[in-house]
């Protein structure tokens, strides 16, 4: 299971990757993606949707199930990743890189002190486990 | 909970590490590697399924003949000895309590393959009339606890399937007993995958060997084990119904457009009445293909709209194409209706109503 250290998580399997200028880049975690299985489908809010923390903004589709996107933080989508219309497949190989699913402008960046650090999000999945 | 039932390959699928699900009662592979590869080996190259969960009867006796005639949809005469036939058996309403491949081994002997869940109903339905047969002789022996089957689905199955058997190969449909160094069973000509194939029917110790045996060439010629979960998309792409989704004790064969196997001419079978019917009458509901136009799949359950936006009919198996690259589904609609969209989750998505087979092979 890969859990990089820089990033933040969200007890719903997501991924957080703090950037310039309060932008934050969001997707789901390799957990997630296992989980899923083979993704076969993603849908993405439009650029400049407003989200706010705690609610769907998308969803993914695998073979056997469909899961929703739940907005980590508040804000205003600034980019969503045009790969993924036609590879969805990158969510599995890739799910911290390409596999990528939006950029949201931060409405309001101290939100992220309310994410788990990888050490949390590894301590909330073994808690699952047992 | 009760436990789950295995197969006996289960140790085998817990060293390869393949996720395992509860179906049926049967905690059985739902993937190893990932369902679009193993979907693709298939289609490409092999895929060995572990389908040991599916039952196996034996129908034998002077009189079993005639008394399959008498209790299955299908014409039976139609199948010589070491040919194999797609039946149904229905409830009296026309409803189907099972599909079954059966094959004819001998003159007098029989063997009835249902569906897992449903061994239990058929095996019932065959013994009650059985008992009450006055016909020649007929003994069910269901085996199902201490036999298993292996399907060796793909092009270059021939390959993989000679490493257990040597040259020993059955046509389409065809069925035949195998001895392959004191290790019997029975090879037939099916699949549910719409890629050419075999299925080894056969009692555990075989099954276990057989895979031994073929595991190694199978990886040889880029093939792999392959889980129930591209068993679905493998026979969803054909249009292959599944029993409980597009057919079920409450589904006809004839809405489900299966007249083909349904012969009222040949003489009586539980269902017929109303099925003699459905053919004069026509059917209130039709089982129909669905393409949707981008790659969401479609699910079950989810309403089927017309261009109105009126629901006309419900989704019974839906899912992702991958030689289609897009969402595809059966519904069972209005008879005369034509399905413009389904409702995905409150998302109103198009599609095109399309014949099965969804894809070429």
């Amino acid at each position: 299971m890969d859990l990089p250290e820089d990033l933040h998580y969200t007890q719903e399997h997501e991924w957080c990757r703090i950037e310039v200028d309060s932008k934050v880049r969001v997707g789901i975690t390799d957990y997630a993606q296992d989980a899923l299985g083979d993704v076969v489908y993603v849908q993405l809010p439009e650029v400049g949707d407003v989200l706010r923390a705690g609610g769907t903004f998308g969803e993914v589709e695998s073979t056997k199930s469909v899961s929703d996107l739940w907005a980590p933080i508040s804000g205003t989508v600034a980019e969503v990743n045009p790969l993924l219309q036609d590879a969805p497949e990158l969510v599995n190989s890739a799910p911290y890189g390409d596999g990528w699913m939006v950029v949201i402008e931060a409405a309001d960046p101290s939100e992220v002190a309310n994410l788990l650090d990888a050490a949390g999000y590894r301590a909330y999945l073994d808690a699952q486990s047992e | 909970m009760a436990s789950l039932e295995e197969t006996p390959l289960a140790s085998r699928h817990r060293e390869l590490g393949a996720r395992m699900v509860d179906f049926a009662g049967w905690s059985m592979p739902v993937q190893y590697r990932g369902v679009l590869a193993e979907h693709a080996a298939v289609r490409e190259s092999c895929g060995i399924f572990d389908v040991g969960h599916m039952g196996t009867v034996f129908v034998s006796g002077a009189g079993a003949t005639a008394f399959l005639q008498g209790t299955l949809t299908n014409d039976i005469d139609k199948a010589p000895a070491g040919r194999a036939q797609y039946t149904m058996l229905c409830n009296e309403a026309g409803g189907v309590v099972d599909d079954l491949i059966v094959s004819h081994l001998d003159d007098d002997e029989w063997m009835v393959v249902p569906n897992a869940s449903n061994v239990a109903a058929v095996v019932s339905v065959l013994r009650e009339r059985a008992a009450a047969w006055t016909g020649a002789t007929v003994d069910v022996d269901d085996v199902s606890g201490s036999w298993a089957i292996l399907a060796v689905q793909g092009p270059r199955h021939a390959e993989v399937l000679a490493a257990a058997l040597g040259d020993t190969s059955v046509g389409r449909f065809a069925v035949k007993r195998f001895d392959a160094g004191g290790h019997t069973g029975i090879l037939s000509g099916t699949g549910y995958t719409g890629s050419p194939g075999v299925e080894i029917v056969a009692p555990h110790a075989t099954i276990v060997w057989a895979w031994d045996a073929m595991s190694p060439v199978l990886a040889g010629v880029g093939g792999m084990p392959a889980g129930l979960g591209c068993r679905d998309t493998l026979r969803l792409e054909m249009g292959y119904p599944l029993h409980g989704q597009d057919i079920s004790p409450t589904i006809s064969p004839l809405e489900a457009g299966l007249g083909w196997v349904v012969k009222t001419a040949k003489g009586d079978f539980p269902g017929r009445d109303v099925l003699v019917r459905q053919e004069h009458d026509g059917t209130e509901r039709t089982l129909v293909g669905l393409v949707g136009t981008d790659r969401r799949p479609l699910r079950g359950h989810c309403a089927v709209l017309d261009s109105d936006g009126s629901t006309i009919g419900e989704v019974t198996s839906g899912n992702f194409s991958p030689g289609l690259g897009r969402g595809i589904g059966l519904a069972l609609v209005e008879t005369g209706t034509t399905p413009a969209a389904v409702d995905l989750r409150g998302r109103i998505q198009a599609v095109e109503p399309a014949q099965p087979p969804f894809v070429q092979i």
